[in-house]
């Protein structure tokens, strides 16, 4: 396992990846871990991101809709998350590669209405020509909600999102 | 000279045995492909992470009580020299409920099934790391823990 931040090993990748396939994905978790480490805000967390996405990208995450685009990952994923947590910001922790497809493992940190959250995810990340093509996050987000939970100002914002979900067809 | 060729056929082994050794649900056998110092973390609700094999056995421990059927289902295996990612579905049968920062959790007979995956770091042949990822929220709907 490659550790990015933890011990800054340089990146390693599985026998099954070529020097081609290692090279675009040290590219792209470099553009991912950038992405996440300080953003202003959606637009410039998307404007960072679309460039490393393909049009069709499918997002996948517990607790919301999968999104598919890069006008669905702006206005249904992006501008919701960071609605409820202005300051949503991540750090690579570790990372993995096996071909096309890559395993990072990050710590998200934010706020939500003053109390602060930590998370983690395991995301999946499936690469076409050097550009994300799906997105499949395996995490936990009880410490989210939990913090949602706890600040009642954070709540509409809550409630649009979800609103917003069911109105979309599954 | 080990090539990475042979670091990877033994980690794929060693995926191998360890999964074996969970779906038996055999404690012993799984602790036995741990190092002293391992370390395991569920990123999941009241899960705290356990550092020493004797935390860690005492955590998986409380798994296979709570599950004692507990299985998992190979999705895709990604294997490196010192690694490997284990995508798989976990099921299993509630047996006994488990306590998630303070609240029981889990109704006897209630039936899991959840996507997880495990990163797992090997050193010396032996495990020294592993995190679990999966939806815990999703899990305590499906046992009636909400």
């Amino acid at each position: 396992m490659v550790t990015a931040t933890r011990n800054g090993a340089p990146p390693s990748s599985s026998s099954e990846t070529s020097p081609e396939q290692a090279a675009a994905v040290s590219a792209w978790v470099a553009a991912f871990a950038e992405g996440w480490a300080n953003p202003v805000d959606a637009d410039s967390f998307c404007d960072h991101f679309e460039p490393y996405l393909h049009e069709d990208v499918r997002m996948i995450q517990p607790s919301i809709q999968p999104t598919v685009g890069i006008a669905a990952f702006r206005e249904e994923f992006a501008r919701p998350l960071f609605d409820l947590s202005p300051d949503l910001h991540g750090t690579v922790e570790n990372w993995a590669a096996s071909g096309d497809v890559v395993y990072i493992e990050l710590r998200l940190e934010g706020r939500v209405g003053g109390r602060s959250f930590t998370l983690r995810s395991c995301d999946r990340i499936t690469l076409r020509d050097g550009k994300a093509s799906e997105r499949f996050a395996y995490l936990d987000a009880t410490p989210l909600i939990k913090a949602v939970a706890a600040s009642p100002r954070a709540w509409p914002k809550l409630i649009r999102t979800q609103i917003r979900n069911l109105r979309r067809p599954a | 000279m080990t090539t990475a060729t042979d670091s990877t056929t033994a980690i794929r082994m060693l995926a191998e045995r360890y999964g074996e050794a969970w779906n038996r649900q055999d404690l012993d056998a799984i602790m036995d492909l741990h190092a002293d110092d391992c370390v395991f973390c569920a990123h999941a609700a009241g899960s705290a992470p356990a550092e020493g094999k004797e935390a860690v056995r005492e955590a998986f421990a409380g798994y296979i009580a709570m599950m004692p059927d507990i299985n998992f289902t190979e999705q895709a295996l990604h294997v490196g020299e010192d690694h490997w990612v284990l995508e798989s579905t976990m099921s299993g049968t509630v047996e006994q409920p488990i306590e998630v920062e303070g609240e029981s959790m889990g109704e006897r007979g209630s039936r899991v099934e959840v996507d997880c995956v495990d990163v797992i770091e090997v050193r010396d042949g032996l495990v020294v790391s592993k995190q679990t990822y999966l939806d815990s929220m999703l899990m305590q709907r499906q046992v009636g823990g909400e």
